[in-house]
């Protein structure tokens, strides 16, 4: 295994496929609906990387990402926002909020 | 006004009627109120006669031959009587010696009493006298003439029954007929040529007002139907015309009101519409891409594990249309984010040749040309370079797609009032009247493959940066679109501000 992948999005499809996609590359893949789901995973399992949604019902990746900055040892985590609204105010946001990257769907398999 | 100028004409006519009859009145009350003084007067010295006396002498004067005593005597008794009567004269008249006795003028103004009977009345005297005597009745005699008016008076003179001569008195009235009626006269022609004067000038007034206030009429029911309708010169009373050019600067000042207010209305509209776009557009834009990031990366799994080649070109295939999707989504977005513009003069002439030139270079068709000849002047604008540029790519990129087989699309830069204008004429097959204002319109197109958002999008641009964009039909055909904008150091079109927050 390559490494531990955490999958926060609402849309049941797209982290199906996105964990489909992730597991043929031999990463061990979690899955989380929103924020107040992943919190306790990100806890229990640490994982190295995040693929985080933007807008999800019971809890953003706005909120993700502050629930983080709040806690130091896991502060380094790496968090990757994907959103919807390719939209460069978003972006700059998450950037601040301390996200790794940022990429807008819909995605390309490359 | 006609009625009124007969009016005027009808109390001059009237005044005029009434001065002369009041005057004619004046002179015969002063004539009657004579005569009666001086009746008065003769009737009092043939009764003083009659008092005095005579008869106790053997000869009274009446009956004297000794004509020079007797007219001593009977100007003492004139005298006494007319005394008091200023400007009389009179006497008495003998019917034995047929003659004029004791003449007396007692109030003549000069050295003494004057005793010459006057030698031009004389003979009227005498008539009078001598009627008044032989009739035994009081005789009354008005001569009229051109320089005077005579009154005479004459009562017979009669002693205890014997009828002996009578007395008579006479003044002159001057001035009343003489300069009187002279004065009188010219007052009279006076008074008439300035009343016909004052009519003529009321009718003229009243004509030339009539048909003064007659065109300022016609031009406002003119103005009522349309007010745009040029208006013609007015000759006429001078405070007329100026009421004239009052309406006019009022017809044109509304006439621009209600064009500017046209003009905020259609802004206004457009901007709502855009507005509730950007919210329904960053709702539906969400939802979309998420299943289309599913779709998206299904497609390409799937191409990757597929070797048969009709699934792979299958695949290419939805895979193109949801980059189509994608690409109609994030324009869809432009509407929903805030518009922000980096400000900054350039050239306007050098923007557009770029434009064409990076056209150019696309062009496959030897048919289809782009004609531009920029002139020698810089035209600064101050706005966003970029965003600006993307508006002229639309409206370039649309004359072209509307020359389907061939033609020529016509750049022009040229600045007029403060605003620098890039008209773009294409020879193609041009849009019809009726959808020419929709054509703003996001999601209004007319191509299979087109958006709807290009020209919209233009219109939001040139806007914020404080100008216009407009269409018009080019002759024989073709479309002519004009994108305006204020030159840097001018003042923004009125009306027009930035866009500053999102709509």
């Amino acid at each position: 295994m390559k490494g531990r992948v955490l999958i926060v999005d609402d849309d049941r499809n797209l982290r199906v496929t996105l964990a489909e996609i992730l597991q043929s590359c031999h990463f061990e893949v979690l899955e989380a609906e929103n924020s107040a789901q992943a919190l306790p995973i990100i806890g229990e399992q640490h994982p190295d990387l995040v693929f985080c949604d933007w807008k999800m019902p019971g809890g953003g990746g706005d909120e993700l990402l502050r629930a983080l900055q709040e806690r130091e040892h896991i502060q380094r985590l790496p968090v990757i926002v994907m959103t919807a609204y390719g939209n460069s105010g978003n972006a700059i946001k998450a950037i601040q909020l301390g996200a790794y990257d940022f990429i807008s769907k819909p995605f390309d398999l490359d | 006004v006609a009625i009124l100028a007969f009016l005027v004409v009808a109390v001059l006519i009237g005044g005029g009627v009434a001065f002369v009859s009041v005057l004619g009145n004046r002179e015969s009350a002063i004539i009657e109120e004579a005569k009666n003084h001086l009746l008065s007067a003769a009737l009092g010295m043939a009764r003083d006669y009659a008092r005095e006396d005579f008869q106790a002498q053997s000869l009274p004067p009446l009956e004297n031959a000794d004509v020079q005593a007797s007219d001593d005597v009977l100007s003492t008794v004139t005298t006494g009587v007319l005394q008091s009567e200023r400007g009389s004269e009179g006497g008495f008249y003998s019917l034995r010696a047929d003659r004029l006795l004791g003449y007396a003028f007692p109030t003549h103004g000069g050295p003494g009493v004057k005793r010459d009977i006057p030698p031009i009345e004389r003979p009227m005297i005498e008539d009078v006298a001598r009627r008044a005597a032989k009739q035994s009745q009081n005789i009354s005699y008005t001569y009229r003439g051109t320089r005077d008016v005579i009154v005479f008076e004459a009562a017979p003179v009669i002693v205890k029954g014997n009828l002996l001569g009578s007395a008579w008195a006479m003044k002159r009235l001057p001035g009343l007929r003489s300069q009187g009626d002279v004065k009188f006269s010219l007052g009279v022609v006076g008074f008439v040529l300035l009343s016909l004067v004052c009519v003529l000038l009321a009718l003229f007034v009243a004509r030339d007002l009539g048909a003064g206030v007659t065109r300022i009429e016609d031009r406002l029911h003119q103005l009522d139907r349309d007010l745009a309708s040029p208006s013609q010169g007015f000759n006429g009373v001078a405070e007329l015309a100026r009421i004239y050019r009052g309406v006019n600067q009022l017809a044109e000042s509304l006439r621009q009101k209600i064009e500017q207010e046209g003009g905020l209305r259609e802004q206004l509209r457009h901007k709502e519409r855009l507005a509730a776009l950007g919210q329904v557009a960053a709702g539906v834009a969400h939802e979309l891409r998420n299943p289309l990031a599913t779709i998206r990366l299904r497609a390409q799994m799937t191409q990757r594990a597929v070797s048969d080649p009709s699934l792979q070109q299958g695949c290419s295939m939805m895979l193109e249309e949801i980059s189509r999707l994608d690409v109609m989504l994030e324009r869809l977005l432009y509407f929903a984010r805030p518009l922000n513009l980096t400000m900054e003069p350039f050239d306007l002439v050098a923007l557009t040749r770029d434009c064409v030139e990076a056209r150019r270079a696309l062009i496959r068709s030897d048919s289809v040309h782009i004609v531009y000849q920029p002139g020698d002047a810089n035209v600064t604008v101050r706005g966003d370079y970029a965003k600006l540029r993307q508006v002229l790519d639309n409206v370039l990129s649309n004359a072209l797609e509307a020359l389907d087989s061939g033609g020529t699309v016509d750049l022009k830069v040229h600045t007029q009032n403060g605003l620098a204008t890039v008209e773009c004429t294409d020879t193609g097959h041009g849009i019809p009247e009726e959808i020419r204002e929709r054509v703003f319109d996001p999601f209004f197109t007319t191509r299979a493959k087109g958006t709807g958002l290009g020209l919209s999008i233009a219109y939001e641009i040139v806007q914020a940066h404080g100008g216009r964009i407009a269409i018009s039909s080019a002759s024989p055909e073709g479309t002519i679109v004009s994108v305006h904008l204020p030159i840097e150091g001018s003042a923004a079109l009125p009306d027009m501000m930035t866009r500053k927050d999102k709509s």
